[in-house]
């Protein structure tokens, strides 16, 4: 390791390299915050760009691409609910509620703090023992990812919403409207009803904005602006502990720290989950294990430092799989093993010993785009707040003339849009009603994976599901969704006590 | 008998007649690969799906009757209902005329008209943004990222 | 209220300036082309095929002297990029990024509204290797070891591949001649498929490309046992073709470009003029080569032979394992 360490530093401590990071975080903190726009579509358009650059320079743009963006999502989430990227829709549940006390400075701050953090400590941890993890990830047969899918699935249905059956409800809708379009195991169509454009299936991005952003533009537009001066989404404290985390506050939140950040990069050590099932686990697992269950979703600051730790330590996770085994975890990842291949390096067991010097520039270059997120971010932050003293009544319609030209252009389709309206009204009726949307999209995203997990678990077995109980690891995912379901209902038991007390 | 709680009740029938819809779709719906032996059809997810739907709409049903519903819960407040059912109808006006007109003219006219609808009143304020704001986010797509949005008759 | 009226004019200057700029381009009217032209990409950003063409829209406009913009217009198995290209009016301005995922299989599994000939083809860019590996602690080490053991044991041996396309559809043809039985798990890519032998979940990984696998034959972790293409591949030398192993298949998905049927002799002829000076440039060579992409060009009619020879390959297996009525 120390051989390469010299070389390493000497390749990527260039001026050029240093302000591709920054510009790749820069690009990332505003597409991520941008509800109309995402990580993967950008990152692609970034793609022959890099192929003139040097390996080092490449590849650390697009990792702060990836970085700023997993995080950016976080700041449209807390100012205007409406999270910019899927990985920020935990962050929703109680960073929206904390800027409608006048928290937003804190909410943001936390944010900032548990992503470079988590980011940081993942990081470490790829560089160091990165090829332990990915043994043990190649454990994960298809049985595993089944029950880990469910346990995911459990955990998001149950904590997102005070009313279980509720969030069940919505997960379940969720992965319904996956099954729509060609199956993933032979491609026959489902429920396309004799819509041509429907055999894709529901487009990702179109239904997530309108799931979000749309729904909450419907909820917005209920009230008309009274004073055009003055009706902003929520006004900014003047105290400065609602704009500051203090020392005291940044203590009390260690372990969930520590806690989210080992899930996040648990989670994205294995290829194909992703930094929103991360956050909502790390989210859960704070839920449950928090002295004041009571708070989450009504501005908990815990639950903030939770979702934004575990989503952005999914990076650091994310990049095991690709650089020890070649295998993307996502569509971020997949992006990125292309620019490895265009530059001759090929991601797998003998990368580190064949390009040594590039790999470890690259991890100087993961560390420096950590400490750049920190100041980038914490001068934005300044900027962002802005968001909030700009009129509902101007803010919104360019929230909604973002969304339509996003949804347009991610698949060149108008009936994308359409797609995004429905899902407008959708998220809105549901939001009304008490159903959590996060389910919806959670079922969405993880609904494909329990599909083929389940098919392979069955093909394997000969159509026995008793592997999920007999392999090990399984069988811990299993014990661990009753014992989250158990332990939040006796919270929920607890907190009800509580209350008839009072 | 208590009297049933009426939100939950429509809740709960709702959630049932979808899944009911979604049972009935599922053959006629679906086409099967005739050679593919896989253990599990691509019937199956969806049908324990419906089923697991309606399952939670009858639980639903249930509360409605015995549970004594309503608190930890927000009321429903209709009186945007009919704003939010305008907005709709905006929107849909909006994604049918921009392939037409373009994306420049058709987002700064609804962008006017959307300022407006909620409550902005300053000429000078609904003008720039009908102006600046379609002109930042086309430059944005068409110039920056380079992915085309629709020109219209117009521009 | 200063600042904002500051903004409004720089931006209504840029807005002028690319007004400008438009009719510019479009003064030197007459000779094809004479606006952008765009290349529909039918899959998400960031693929194989999306990675092609993008290289080729950086390179092309060198000797189009126009712009080409990339569009993905990704969903249904690429269907709904391909029935746009199909119906787009042929006048060379509207080109597909075409694979046999396109106009083969779709059309095959009559899931396409369109026809595998309703395309003008324009050129072949490259066409991958498939191949299938196993991991070292099975009991075969080559090929010949495979096909005894699961002569005596079939169906027990299982393969990961991605369902009902060239992987799974080309390594059928090659086990059918064989007369081999094995068991199909199915993934959703390539990389799942190396993931899943990797993990010692399923014994077989077949995969579309041997970029996923060359790293792990070069650590020892996967055995090489069989390539798809014509001769053997380069990074696998001691890996036989299966044509050596006696069940004759050469199936290797292709890449290339294509625009709707019915474009102008002049335009098309342009377009396939271009092509060939876009394969043979260097710095294009250049990248296709680091990214592993074996560049095989074929044109305008040799290409059109691949579609025919896919096609019928394809349809021949398709129709005996019954997958179709």
């Amino acid at each position: 390791m120390f051989s390469h360490f010299i070389p390493a530093v000497h390749l990527f401590f260039t001026i050029q390299n240093l302000l591709v990071v920054a510009i790749g975080l820069f690009v990332g903190v505003t597409i991520g915050a941008i509800p109309g726009l995402n990580v993967p579509m950008t990152v692609a358009l970034l793609l022959p760009i890099t192929f003139y650059m040097s390996p080092v320079a490449g590849i650390s743009l697009l990792i702060g691409v990836y970085k700023g963006g997993t995080y950016g999502g976080s700041i449209s989430a807390i100012l205007i609910n409406t999270p910019g990227a899927p990985a920020a829709a935990a962050t929703c549940m109680d960073g929206y509620p904390m800027a409608k006390q006048g928290k937003a400075g804190k909410a943001l701050r936390a944010s900032i703090y548990g992503s470079v953090i988590g980011e940081f400590i993942a990081d470490l941890v790829l560089i160091t023992i990165a090829s332990q993890i990915a043994m043990v990830a190649l454990k994960f047969g298809p049985t595993e990812k089944l029950s880990l899918v469910i346990f995911a699935l459990v955990t998001i249905g149950v904590v997102s919403s005070e009313h279980k059956l509720k969030g069940i409800a919505a997960g379940l809708l969720g992965i319904f409207f996956r099954t729509v379009g060609s199956d993933p195991i032979s491609g026959s169509s489902r429920f396309t009803l004799g819509v041509f454009s429907l055999i894709g299936g529901i487009p990702f991005l179109p239904h997530l904005i309108g799931l979000f952003a749309v729904s909450e533009f419907f909820v917005q537009i209920e009230s008309k602006v009274v004073d055009a001066q003055r009706d902003v989404v929520a006004p900014v404290s003047k105290n400065r502990e609602d704009n500051y985390v203090s020392w005291k506050e940044f203590k009390q939140n260690i372990v969930t720290i520590i806690r989210s950040t080992l899930i996040g990069i648990g989670i994205g050590a294995l290829p194909g989950s992703g930094s929103a099932i991360s956050a909502f686990v790390s989210y859960g697992a704070a839920k449950n294990a928090s002295k004041h269950p009571e708070k989450f979703g009504k501005g908990s600051l815990e639950g903030v430092f939770a979702a934004e730790t575990g989503n952005n330590a999914v990076c650091g996770g994310a990049l095991i799989p690709l650089l020890t085994l070649g295998i993307p975890g996502d569509a971020i990842t997949a992006i990125m093993l292309g620019v490895f291949l265009v530059h001759g390096l090929i991601p797998g067991p003998d990368l580190f010993v064949k390009s040594g010097d590039i790999i470890y520039a690259v991890f100087i270059g993961l560390i420096v785009a950590n400490i750049l997120h920190f100041f980038i971010a914490s001068l934005g932050l300044r900027l962002f707040i802005k968001l909030l003293s700009i009129s509902r009544a101007i803010l919104f319609p360019i929230v909604i003339i973002i969304c339509v030209a996003g949804a347009f252009t991610a698949n060149s389709s108008i009936f994308d849009v359409y797609v995004m309206i429905f899902f407008g009204v959708l998220g809105y009726v549901m939001k009304k009603f008490n159903f959590p949307v996060a389910p919806l999209m959670m079922g969405y995203i993880l609904g494909s994976l329990l599909e083929t997990s389940l098919v392979q678990t069955l093909v394997l077995s000969n159509g026995s599901v008793l592997p999920i109980f007999t392999r090990p690891i399984s069988l811990l995912f299993v014990v661990l969704t009753v014992f989250f379901v158990v332990w939040s209902l006796i919270i929920q038991k607890r907190g009800r006590a509580r209350k008839a007390k009072l | 008998m208590r009297k049933p709680h009426i939100r939950r009740l429509g809740e709960g029938i709702t959630l049932t007649v979808l899944a009911g819809v979604i049972l009935f779709l599922v053959p006629s719906q679906i086409d099967r690969i005739p050679g593919m032996e896989t253990e599990v059809s691509p019937f199956f997810l969806p049908t324990v799906l419906a089923v697991a739907i309606m399952a939670v709409g009858i639980a639903l049903l249930a509360q409605a009757f015995r549970k004594n519903i309503g608190e930890g819960e927000k009321e429903f407040p209709m009186s945007g209902g009919l704003r939010v059912l305008v907005s709709v109808l905006l929107l849909i006006a909006y994604t049918l005329l921009f392939p037409r007109l373009g994306f420049l003219v058709t987002s700064g006219i609804f962008m006017g008209i959307f300022t407006y609808y909620f409550g902005a009143r300053s000429i000078l304020k609904i003008g720039l943004s009908m102006l600046l704001v379609p002109v930042c986010v086309w430059l944005f797509f068409e110039k920056l990222f380079r992915i085309p949005l629709p020109h219209g008759l117009i521009f | 209220m200063k600042k904002l009226f500051l903004v409004f004019i720089i931006l209504l200057a840029s807005a002028g300036l690319i007004l400008a700029e438009g009719t510019q381009e479009g003064a030197a009217a007459g000779e094809y082309p004479t606006k952008p032209i765009q290349i529909i990409v039918p899959w998400g950003a960031g693929g194989r095929t999306d990675i092609n063409a993008r290289m080729f829209a950086s390179v092309a406009p060198k000797y189009l002297g126009q712009p080409v913009v990339v569009v993905n217009k990704a969903g249904g198995g690429s269907v709904i990029g391909g029935d746009y290209v199909a119906k787009a009016k042929p006048d060379g301005y509207t080109l597909l990024a075409i694979t046999p995922g396109t106009n083969v299989f779709p059309v095959i599994f009559k899931k396409a509204p369109y026809g595998t000939y309703d395309f003008d083809p324009i050129g072949q860019i490259g066409s991958s290797t498939m191949a299938i590996a196993s991991k070292p602690d099975r009991p075969w080490k080559n090929v010949q070891e495979l096909i005894a053991y699961t002569k005596a044991n079939p169906g027990k041996v299982t393969y990961a591949c991605v369902a009902l396309k060239a992987p799974q559809l080309g390594f059928l043809r090659w086990a059918d001649k064989a007369g081999l039985k094995f068991k199909h798990v199915p993934v959703g890519n390539d990389a799942e498929a190396v993931e899943a032998a990797l993990g010692g979940h399923v014994d077989i990984a077949m995969t579309s490309s041997v970029a996923t696998i060359i790293s792990h034959v070069n650590a020892n972790k996967l055995n090489a046992l069989i390539v798809f293409s014509e001769k053997r591949d380069a990074n696998l030398s001691d890996t036989p073709t299966a044509v050596e192993t006696g069940y004759a298949v050469v199936a290797s998905p292709f890449t290339g470009l294509a625009g709707p049927k019915g474009m102008p002799k002049e335009v098309l002829n342009k377009l396939r003029t271009v092509f060939r000076q876009v394969i043979e440039d260097p710095d294009f060579l250049k990248v296709m080569k680091r990214i592993g992409e074996s560049i095989s060009p074929k044109f305008g009619d040799e290409f059109y032979a691949v579609w025919k020879n896919d096609f019928e390959g394809y349809s021949d297996i398709v129709r005996k394992m019954g997958f179709v009525k």
